[in-house]
């Protein structure tokens, strides 16, 4: 977190959005809304750095934290092309596409990781064959009026 | 009793422990559930995060959906899925309603979190009745985590800083739920894939307090929280120096087993930390 909470709502209020949309503050943010919650000014907090968050996509501003976006990205492309999400796809997809794994690879530990996927699924966690919907074409136009971003790659973004 | 059901995408996956206990103890509870037909994803947090209009119009979609069913209530197990819900109807009950494609049915079922509809006081008698085995010895904390409770305007929930309806359950099936300063204070789960690092000081900080209160083991009712704490432990006891062991249980799978309903092995065993040895040493589990 490179900004406080408060900093972020100041610079948006003084009108520095290159600031603000760049910070990393707006990405780590966990949404646990603790903050919206107990804020003495009803500041809507979380809901802020989420509305920041869809700015800076939309404007194209690298994001700091590339694979939060590639993990959010990936999810929603998940659910448009099934209706629901399929975790069973979503999760490798993410690993592979975020260079999640890669860093796993070369910190030696992706074994860590196999293995805890191969004991999802011997535990039955990770299902063969995913439930689609019949409704998927509204999904996708609910899902499909943002302009797709082309995201570039995490490697080029995180220095 | 009928009730309208929407499990959410998790249930049907690597939440299916969930989800069986959920249809466990509903058959012992005599409530009926009625799945949503074509429901769709509620959108979580990514939806939220990068695309509010569709955060809200594919929960939106779901609440039209769930219109058409004639059941006055509508359980939802899962929290982040119960939070986009509420969100939705919210949103689009209000003024703000015009900025999106959609309109509301008039006619939508209550919105319940699953634990706050099990902690009434009506499921709490039918709870007690059908006990056969009290958890007695059983000392856990519960864990709310974020989405059930917060933000009070949305969720409607008066106790969001210090919640009971877990607690309540415990206690009612015999076991003990100890007081701990942790019950809401985020775990991160929404961040476990993309920044593992902050997880575990979230996490860690939770096992610690656990284990200074006392507790044998985290009670949840949340499947991104059970996830997150269930199955990093020994990392994140290497992370803070410790040893950390806690079963982490649903809520649903503690009623199951009070109940003695037939099917709580095969939930239990789909977790990764051992969740038996506890219940072996307090006498709490029998199986062959």
């Amino acid at each position: 977190m490179d900004l406080y909470p408060d900093e972020v709502i100041r610079l948006v209020i003084i009108g520095q959005p290159q600031t603000v949309l760049s910070c990393h503050t707006i990405w780590v943010c966990a949404a646990c809304e603790t903050c919206t919650t107990r804020c003495p000014n009803d500041v809507k907090i979380a809901e802020l750095m989420d509305c920041l968050k869809e700015m800076a996509v939309q404007k194209s501003i690298p994001c700091p934290q590339p694979q939060i976006l590639t993990l959010h990205d990936g999810f929603l492309k998940n659910v448009k092309r099934w209706g629901r999400v399929f975790e069973t796809t979503f999760l490798p997809q993410y690993l592979l596409r975020s260079g999640e794994f890669l860093r796993l690879w070369r910190a030696r530990t992706w074994r860590d990781e196999m293995k805890l996927g191969w004991q999802m699924s011997r535990k039955g966690r990770f299902p063969m064959l995913p439930k689609t919907i019949r409704g998927k074409k509204e999904v996708r136009k609910i899902l499909g009026r943002h302009k797709q971003k082309k995201l570039n790659s995490p490697r080029s973004q995180s220095k | 009793m009928k009730v309208t059901y929407y499990p959410g995408c998790s249930l049907e996956g690597t939440a299916k422990d969930y989800a069986e206990s959920i249809l466990g103890i509903c058959l012992s509870l005599d409530i009926q559930l009625e799945e949503i037909p074509d429901w769709n994803c509620c959108g979580a947090t990514a939806a939220h995060s990068i695309d509010h209009r569709a955060g809200i119009e594919l929960a939106g979609r779901t609440l039209n959906l769930a219109a058409r069913l004639p059941h006055s209530d509508m359980l939802v197990p899962c929290p982040m899925c119960f939070n986009r819900l509420k969100t939705a109807a919210w949103t689009l009950n209000h003024d703000s309603s015009s900025r999106y494609d959609m309109h509301l049915e008039a006619s939508l079922p209550k919105i319940w979190d699953l634990a706050n509809f099990l902690a009434s006081d009506p499921m709490l008698k039918t709870t007690a009745k059908n006990i056969s085995k009290p958890l007695e010895g059983l000392k856990v904390v519960s864990y709310y985590g974020c989405m059930a409770n917060r933000p009070p305007e949305i969720t409607e929930a008066t106790d969001f800083e210090n919640p009971q309806a877990l607690d309540r359950i415990i206690q009612n099936l015999g076991a003990t739920a100890i007081p701990w300063p942790y019950k809401t204070d985020c775990c991160g789960a929404s961040q476990v894939l993309s920044r593992p690092d902050i997880v575990s000081r979230l996490v860690g900080k939770l096992y610690d307090m656990a284990q200074r209160v006392g507790a044998q083991a985290i009670v949840v009712s949340c499947q991104m929280c059970q996830a997150n704490l269930d199955m990093h432990q020994e990392k994140i006891g290497a992370d803070w120096g410790k040893r950390f062991s806690f079963p982490v249980y649903y809520f649903t799978e503690l009623i199951g087993l009070a109940h003695d309903v037939a099917g709580v092995e095969k939930w239990l065993s789909r977790h990764i930390t051992d969740p038996f040895s506890l219940l072996k040493r307090l006498n709490l589990w029998n199986s062959p």
